[in-house]
């Protein structure tokens, strides 16, 4: 970086106790920065790896109060599908109920609120354990404990959005059920000219994790 | 083996200096000052856009209450103060505060404290907001982080109006400083950084091999903001934007470095976040990278912009003085 400014040399007017002290906290830092990501892509069925875990846990309080816990994975490893949450929202008084979805972009304005509403859904669903432990994990008390943290996470979330909406909508009632948006692959718009909304596209995922195989899939948005 | 030592001793010389002409050579605070504009911009949209609905995301019976939040962080070390605030009036008082500060820091008033401020506050809401938060997020917090450690509101900011104001003619140019260039440093080594695991991370994926990922993004209804799936005819191309994508995201860090290929990858950068922006319904994110990226722009062509774009403005603006013979010719006449 060239700088018109610039000495273009090294400040040498700072003594050398503070160059070290400040090199120091800035490796510090950088490697704050870069262990998290790191720690998310070096993991596999053997487990964790060890040194990234013992970087990560000694500088675990840094990494959570200057919010640098981030995998930086967007869009990977691969694109995925959407979720969605479709809410239903029933009445004892006479008032006829209501369904609705949500992130909405006739309801969410700017596209920022818009997507803040889309994260809430995104985020539940990639939150979302199956009720019962899996038998293969059952065993390996480190992962079981994982499992149990991410569901009583998905259940807090749930039951957070619930409450939300029975406050907002002064309801006894609501129900809700989260929606995955399939991906739509170039056949099916080339060759089946398959609309990107197409309902066959939107199927409602099951409490208890069972996933329909494709040829079963399809429902209402 | 002295010979070995001696090689060994000058090995270690160059690291050292190299080091320390990478983070302790001043640098003048033009392009940290435009990041604080910009940055600081989309901070204040930021918040004002959770003013729309704050109640909603923050309030007593919001979609993740004070308290589901404080249980989402447990076992971990970070702190909101939004975990103590559940009345809406006295929500709505902070925010106004808040957007206030963010304001200031914006065009550069009592910057050294509002910067500061304006990182805290930054996380703090982050910290409170989990469960609604993305990419647009994290890029906040690394720019609001590292515009506090250096002087962003040394020009361009309502804190030099004020200062040339009181010393009139005799302010001096503002200093290059080192901790100017730390702060621009560490928003540069962070940028890799998010590059080099979002390329890891797509390493992993077949779709990015295959070709088929950027079509597979450009289709997603939810994030779709422009429709641009026509490229479907292109099959060569959406594989062409797939295989260039992961690419440039996995060697943007050794790119971005040399004078002579820094120019691709922050070309490429500006042509993925403002596809990003425009076409899958991120404007904030992809103008929020776009915005670290900047961080590379040497601060002498920052402010050489910034200057002509002052001068023209001002030419247009006011019809160029007579010359002074002209002057002259009027007054005799």
């Amino acid at each position: 970086m060239t700088d018109r400014d610039a000495t273009s040399q090294p400040d040498n007017n700072w003594p050398s106790k503070w160059r070290v002290i400040i090199s120091l906290l800035l490796i510090i830092h950088v490697v704050a920065v870069f262990v998290p990501p790191f720690m998310l892509q070096a993991s596999g069925s053997g487990g964790t790896s060890p040194i990234g875990e013992v970087v990560m846990n000694t500088l675990q309080p840094y990494i959570d109060i200057a919010f640098l816990n981030h995998g930086y994975a967007f869009f990977a490893p691969n694109p995925g599908p959407s979720h969605l949450v479709r809410a239903r929202i029933e009445f004892d008084d006479g008032r006829e109920s209501i369904e609705s979805t949500f992130p909405n972009l006739n309801e969410h304005w700017p596209r920022l609120l818009y997507h803040r509403h889309f994260m809430l859904s995104e985020q539940l669903t990639a939150q979302y354990r199956p009720p019962q432990l899996p038998p293969e994990i059952s065993q390996e008390p480190e992962l079981a404990e994982r499992w149990q943290t991410a569901r009583r996470m998905y259940e807090l979330k749930l039951r957070s959005f619930k409450e939300h909406l029975e406050s907002k909508y002064d309801a006894p009632h609501v129900t809700l059920t989260r929606v995955r948006h399939r991906m739509i692959d170039v056949f099916e718009v080339t060759e089946q000219h398959k609309s990107l909304d197409a309902p066959d596209t939107f199927y409602d995922l099951r409490e208890d994790g069972f996933v329909p195989p494709e040829g079963f899939l399809g429902g209402t948005p | 083996m002295s010979s070995l030592l001696q090689a060994g001793k000058s090995w270690y010389s160059e690291i050292n200096s190299g080091w320390n002409r990478f983070w302790f050579t001043p640098s003048a605070p033009h392009t940290l000052a435009l990041l604080r504009i910009l940055a600081g911009t989309m901070l204040l949209y930021t918040h004002l856009v959770w003013a729309k609905d704050l109640v909603a995301f923050l309030g007593p019976d919001s979609w993740i209450p004070r308290a589901a939040s404080i249980e989402l962080h447990q076992g971990t070390y970070a702190w909101s103060h939004l975990w103590y605030i559940d009345s809406p009036g006295i929500l709505w008082a902070q925010h106004v505060v808040v957007l206030i500060v963010m304001a200031m820091f914006t065009v550069g008033l009592f910057s050294r404290v509002t910067s500061v401020l304006t990182c805290l506050l930054t996380i703090s809401y982050c910290h409170r907001l989990e469960g609604a938060l993305f990419g647009l997020d994290q890029v906040n917090v690394m720019l609001a982080m590292y515009l506090m450690i250096g002087p962003c509101g040394a020009v361009y900011s309502v804190d030099r109006w004020i200062a040339k104001r009181k010393a009139g003619d005799h302010l001096p140019r503002p200093k290059a400083t080192t901790s100017c260039n730390i702060a621009i440093r560490l928003i540069q080594v962070h940028m890799c950084i998010i590059y080099l695991f979002g390329g890891i991370s797509k390493l992993r994926g077949e779709m990015w091999w295959d070709g088929t990922a950027v079509w597979y993004a450009i289709s997603n209804l939810e994030y779709q903001s422009i429709d641009i799936t026509w490229l479907v005819r292109y099959p060569w191309l959406i594989a062409l934007l797939s295989h260039v994508t992961v690419f440039w995201e996995t060697f943007y860090c050794f790119l971005v470095w040399p004078r002579a290929t820094r120019p691709i990858a922050l070309g490429l950068a500006f042509c993925v976040h403002g596809g990003i922006a425009l076409f899958l319904g991120m404007i904030t994110f992809g103008t929020a990278m776009i915005i670290g990226n900047m961080a590379f722009l040497p601060p002498h062509w920052v402010e050489s912009a910034i200057d002509y774009f002052a001068t023209s403005r001002n030419a247009v603006k006011a019809p160029e003085a007579p010359s002074p013979s002209v002057r002259r010719r009027k007054c005799s006449a």
